[in-house]
């Protein structure tokens, strides 16, 4: 479980925070999945899409039990720490890529942000998601052409 | 992965706290080991039989080395101020008394038979 969190933490954060939108939430989502790993009697399969699939799920979970209890992150998954050295081009994206990601709706969105944040594959999130490889791959076109559109017009 | 793609993809993400990782599996990198050993279910023929060989070597200790008869209990003996000359506790011995006290003392004591 250890080699899992360090190789698959910040992504599972990612995908954790894509859906809760507060850090503190995102954490206590990859805890709770931990904590369910833990509890395992038997090894699944595929390891890596159980973790995912944990996360998502608790992230779910997370969101439905405290939606009120705090604030939204501004920059959704994105670094908010970069501080002043960041540069205004690099800034601006960061905004715009947020603001459009947040205009998607939720499957094309948390397809992004798995395809392309947390690398996972389209088998993979298919199988995340218990939905076929075509769904999956759809969502994912018609959010980068949506995403494409907010951000380059 | 178009060029779009790898501008999006070139934003830095958000990441989790430093603890995080000290949170999910114990401060000593050994400890989540020895956490994950004792999180790991045991078949309940190995539980049942852990558990009868534990009292069973408990019983024979005992009677091994003497334990089974019980410490007898100390006798305790209650008094009970009815009428003190003085708001003081007369039985605290732990403060010395500065001088001799006149008056009346009505105490109730009760004690165990066996004293």
């Amino acid at each position: 479980m250890e080699k899992i969190y360090d190789q698959y933490g910040s992504r599972l954060y990612t995908c954790a925070l894509a859906v809760t939108r507060r850090p503190e939430l995102a954490e206590d989502a990859i805890h709770e999945a931990f904590c369910r790993g833990f509890r395992l009697t038997e090894v699944p399969r595929n390891l890596k899409a159980y973790m995912f699939r944990s996360v998502r799920n608790a992230a779910i979970d997370q969101l439905r039990q405290r939606r009120k209890t705090s604030s939204l992150s501004e920059d959704y998954i994105f670094d908010s720490s970069a501080g002043p050295r960041e540069l205004v081009e690099q800034k601006q994206l960061k905004h715009q890529a947020a603001e459009a990601l947040l205009k998607l709706s939720e499957d094309e969105r948390e397809t992004i942000v798995q395809h392309l944040y947390a690398d996972l594959t389209f088998q993979e999130i298919a199988d995340i998601r218990q939905r076929s490889i075509g769904t999956v791959t759809s969502w994912y076109r018609r959010g980068l052409a949506k995403m494409k559109d907010l951000v380059e017009n | 992965m178009d060029d779009f793609e790898a501008r999006l993809k070139s934003v830095p993400l958000a990441k989790p706290s430093a603890d995080m990782k000290r949170i999910i599996f114990g401060t000593e990198p050994g400890l989540s080991r020895l956490i994950g050993v004792f999180r790991r279910r045991i078949p309940l023929g190995w539980a049942a039989a852990f558990a009868l060989a534990t009292g069973i070597a408990g019983i024979s200790g005992s009677q091994m080395w003497g334990g089974g008869a019980a410490a007898p209990l100390q006798p305790v003996v209650h008094v009970q101020i009815i009428k003190s000359p003085s708001d003081r506790n007369l039985f605290d011995f732990t403060v010395p008394a500065k001088d001799f006290m006149p008056g009346e003392l009505t105490v109730n004591v009760q004690a165990p038979k066996e004293i």
